[in-house]
């Protein structure tokens, strides 16, 4: 740090102490700790691809006639926001190469942000003192999935109207303002031209500022109150171990960041995905039987299929049946999740602060609770997909769509109990092992610390 | 800090020239000036006219449309079996060489309790796991640069790869491929230094208190109250502030208004007005001869085609066969029966029709309802009819609206009567 340009910055900032603080910050090394990573880089890529799109796309529904190079739809009438879609998909060099990995990404992001949240979970990470980081991170979960609706709903092909007239439905169905909400959000009754460039400039600008500066938050959190450990020797809840930020943490972390480039550079130049050019234009009166939305909310379109239809009206006022699975589900849902933290405080009466994470087979009710939800969340996704199940399999769609909405509730309780014997049975194996680093760490902290 | 001591080491180019005159020093900057632009003139003429080689080579190459799709959806090419083989064989080693990472990283975790507790400042104390593990140092350096250097070979290759893609106008498939394979070489290159080419080191540190101690939370408390005892007429700013919080958020709910106008007229809508022709897509009416018993066929009134709220769907049924309330009786002139082809769950088109059990279907979640019974729904997740439009048949013979749908079409809203 004596070459000239850190001279000359730091004799004017006086950033030497922080920096050699930075350099120093200590990182624990264990796989899991990628997850949170790859989330953050597959922001960065969603950012950079994103970036090269935004150069060639048109948010305007604007009816033109294509005249470009895929001779399948020439002549065709379509949104010029879908044409411009075709224009990056055939026209524009690498364009389709950048469409795709900018979708790939999109993927990557949310999986990782889940299965990063799994992780949290599994592992009590969000326990005192990271639950704000626990909220900061489910809002960010909320804003990915949301960005990830918004995003698919610009492309103007058939999918992605269909995918904003169900969004539209469900907000219309909220009692009392869904109506007034709806017409603020989409401008009017759907299809409208106002709507497309709304959910651009969200898409593009809105969400990701929010999601820019809540990165910023989460890792300033961590960052502020040092990571937690796994149980290990001399990782107690008042010692930190790892590896320094420089130089094996840094070379670690980007080449994890190049490494995911690579993979969805490779998904997006080997893997199609999205195709809307074979879905063609967004037309009111065309239908397309098969349809689904992205994985991410396949779980809302299960509960939309296998909930019941019970319509009932308070005082004369209908309250329709899409509200309960399209948006009073995933609300209590993740009204459940912003609350975990501190129910998690009310079953186990523990308000110390925890930087030791606990292995999932140690908190036997939680795991058991997390693996039921994760099963429930699988069957909803295949029931999202029940009427394709039902095609490949030659069984009948209403007997299977009974069938699921018993196994929704018999599938999570049954590996719920599952989950808790293994996490039981574990526990009395380990038991011997577990006291002897415990009673070592309390040695070492003795011995070390200052009391 | 003492900048003179280090200024020696830290500009070695100072050290290079101390001896020769301000003459001498001109006179090779000069030199170094003139084999600069020499140099890049050449470098220039050697790009352009590579980039003009492969331009007019791509001219020439005009290739049948058919060949494009071929080539665009096929690996027909040796090459680009070679390089989706590469690219396999590049995952493949990915996958490896996370596995091998994943190895260490366990040992590092799980390895042998570290020496002393340093500062989170300091590094002094940090163990050596190297040394702690006798790790074969050189043999592991070996190995590690044997590693990077295949790396940087193969993301050399690769970039060449990619330009060479690009320029000559290249697929999809070989621009990812090779920016994959670029990618990848940098991050292993990186990974493997990280991990072969560095000495591996454990620290433990002590972690702070996750809250302020007592007495730095007062005194915090007391800043703040020497501040609110310094402002005079407390109460007056406090109305200030709340009177400000309330107008900017009216200002804000007002300006919403903009976003949206008021729903009711524009959901509570019947759509058709009595008297009105259907008519098909292409505008032209519908007769009472227009469909067979069993057929059905998309409607609309004569002034709004194409719209997706006005979208309606007419059937014909065997007369016999209805079983309409009482109040509709006289609402399917000969079997033509016409509902809104909106769904009432969420608003897809419901475009399909079974001929024998006479459902129509939503091909979103499948929801069926019976035409016979004036739409109700039979299965799935709708719960309410599709609205039915009434019709009779004029003195031309030609299908009219007799009034608007029986209910406002589409999914379901608190104020839907
Ligand atoms: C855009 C999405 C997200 C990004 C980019 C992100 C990024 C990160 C990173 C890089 C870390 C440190 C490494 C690690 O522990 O994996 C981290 C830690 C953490 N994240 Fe996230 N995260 C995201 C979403 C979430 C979500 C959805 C949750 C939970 C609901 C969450 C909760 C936490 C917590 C509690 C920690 C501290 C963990 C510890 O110190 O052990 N994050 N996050
Ligand atoms: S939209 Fe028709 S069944 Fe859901």
């Amino acid at each position: 740090m004596s070459g000239f340009p850190a001279r000359f910055v730091d004799s004017r900032l006086r950033l030497a102490r922080i920096t050699r603080r930075a350099l120093n910050h200590i990182f624990p090394d264990h796989w899991s700790f990628m997850l949170g990573e790859v989330a953050l880089y597959s922001f960065v890529i969603l950012v950079e691809t994103g970036i090269f799109l935004a150069m060639f796309y048109k948010d305007s529904t604007v009816q033109v006639i294509y005249r470009g190079s895929y001779h399948a739809l020439d002549g065709v009438k379509m949104s010029a926001a879908y044409r411009s879609m075709l224009h990056i998909s055939f026209d524009v060099p690498a364009g389709l190469l950048i469409r795709q990995m900018h979708h790939w990404a999109c993927d990557i992001f949310i999986g990782a942000i889940i299965a990063h949240q799994a992780r949290i979970f599994f592992t009590g990470a969000y326990r005192k003192p990271r639950e704000l980081n626990w909220i900061v991170g489910v809002t960010l979960l909320l804003l990915a999935l949301a960005n990830g609706y918004f995003g698919y709903s610009v492309g103007g092909d058939l999918l992605s109207g269909a995918g904003m007239r169900i969004g539209y439905a469900i907000m219309l169905s909220v009692p009392v303002i869904g109506p007034w909400l709806t017409f603020i959000t989409f401008g009017g009754t759907v299809p409208v031209t106002a709507t497309i460039p709304r959910f651009y400039a969200l898409h593009i600008f809105v969400v990701p500022a929010l999601i820019s500066l809540l990165i910023g938050a989460h890792l300033w959190m961590i960052w502020w109150q040092l990571h937690t450990n796994y149980p290990g020797p001399k990782r107690t809840d008042k010692l930190i171990v790892g590896s320094r930020l420089w130089p094996s943490y840094t070379l670690k972390s980007l080449g994890l960041f190049f490494l995911l480039f690579a993979v969805v550079a490779m998904l997006g130049g080997l893997v199609q995905i999205d195709p809307v050019w074979v879905y063609g234009p967004y037309n009111p009166v065309a239908i397309l039987p098969g349809a689904q939305p992205d994985w991410y909310l396949g779980w809302v379109e299960g509960a939309m299929r296998l909930f019941p239809g019970v319509n009932f009206r308070i005082g004369g006022y209908l309250v329709p049946e899409l509200f309960w699975p399209g948006f009073f589900f995933p609300v209590m849902t993740f009204a459940v999740l912003y609350c975990w933290p501190f129910i998690e405080k009310l079953i186990s009466l523990d308000f110390r602060p925890r930087n030791v994470l606990r292995w999932p087979y140690q908190q036997p009710f939680t795991t058991a609770l997390g693996c039921a939800v994760a099963a429930m969340m699988v069957v909803l996704e295949f029931a999202g997909g029940d009427d394709v199940v039902a095609l490949a399999s030659h069984a009948r769609l209403a007997a299977f769509r009974e069938l699921l909405r018993v196994l929704v509730f018999v599938v999570p309780v049954l590996t719920g109990i599952v989950a808790y014997l293994v996490c039981v049975w574990w526990r009395r194996r380990r038991a011997s092992d577990d006291a002897a680093l415990r009673a070592g760490n309390e040695a070492v902290e003795e011995l070390t610390l200052p009391q | 800090m003492n900048e003179e001591d280090k200024g020696g080491r830290s500009a070695p180019n100072d050290r290079e020239d101390a001896g020769k005159t301000p003459e001498e020093r001109a006179k090779s900057e000069a030199r170094g000036v003139s084999w600069l632009l020499l140099g890049g003139v050449i470098g220039w003429r050697a790009i352009t006219s590579v980039v003009n080689f492969l331009r007019r080579s791509n001219k020439r190459k005009v290739v049948p449309a058919a060949e494009t799709t071929r080539e665009a959806s096929g690996l027909e090419s040796p090459a680009e079996k070679l390089l989706v083989g590469g690219a396999e064989a590049g995952w493949k080693a990915v996958q490896l060489s996370a596995r091998a990472i994943s190895k260490v990283m366990e040992e590092h975790t799980r390895g042998k309790p570290p020496g002393e507790i340093s500062d989170l400042f300091d590094r002094e104390n940090d163990t050596n796991l190297d040394e702690e593990e006798g790790v074969n140092v050189p043999r592991r350096e070996r190995r590690g640069t044997f590693l990077v250097i295949c790396a940087m070979v193969v993301m050399f290759a690769a970039a060449i790869g990619f330009m060479f893609t690009y320029w000559t106008g290249g697929n999809n498939l070989l621009l990812g491929g090779s920016l994959a394979l670029f990618l990848a070489g940098i991050g292993c290159a990186m990974v493997f230094w990280g991990q072969l080419l560095t000495v591996r080191r454990q620290a433990v540190a002590p972690r702070e208190p996750s809250s302020s101690s007592p007495s730095e939370r007062a005194a915090a408390t007391r800043a703040f109250e020497a501040g609110v005892q310094d402002v005079r007429r407390r109460r007056l700013l406090r109305w200030m502030g709340g009177f400000g919080a309330a107008f900017a958020a009216a200002i804000v709910v007002s300006l919403m208004k903009s976003l949206g106008f008021p729903p009711s007229a524009a959901l509570d809508t019947r759509v058709w007005i009595r008297g009105q022709r259907l008519v098909s897509l292409d505008k032209t009416p519908v007769s009472v001869n227009s469909l067979q018993p069993g057929s059905m066929m998309l409607v609309f009134p004569e002034n709004a085609v194409g719209s997706e709220k006005t979208q309606t769907v007419l059937v014909r049924v065997r007369e016999e066969l209805l079983r309409l309330p009482q109040e509709r009786k006289d609402w399917a002139p000969q079997g033509y029966l016409a509902y809104s082809r909106v769904c009432t769950h969420a608003g897809c088109a419901v475009g399909m029709y079974e001929t024998t059990t006479h459902l129509l279907m939503c091909p979103c979640h499948q929801s069926t309802f019976d035409v016979l019974d004036g739409a109700q729904p039979t299965g799935g997740p709708a719960a309410r009819a599709l609205p039915q439009l009434p019709l009779y048949v004029d003195g031309a013979g030609v299908l009219r609206a007799a009034g608007g749908f029986s209910e406002p079409p589409g999914p379901g809203f608190w104020g839907m009567p």
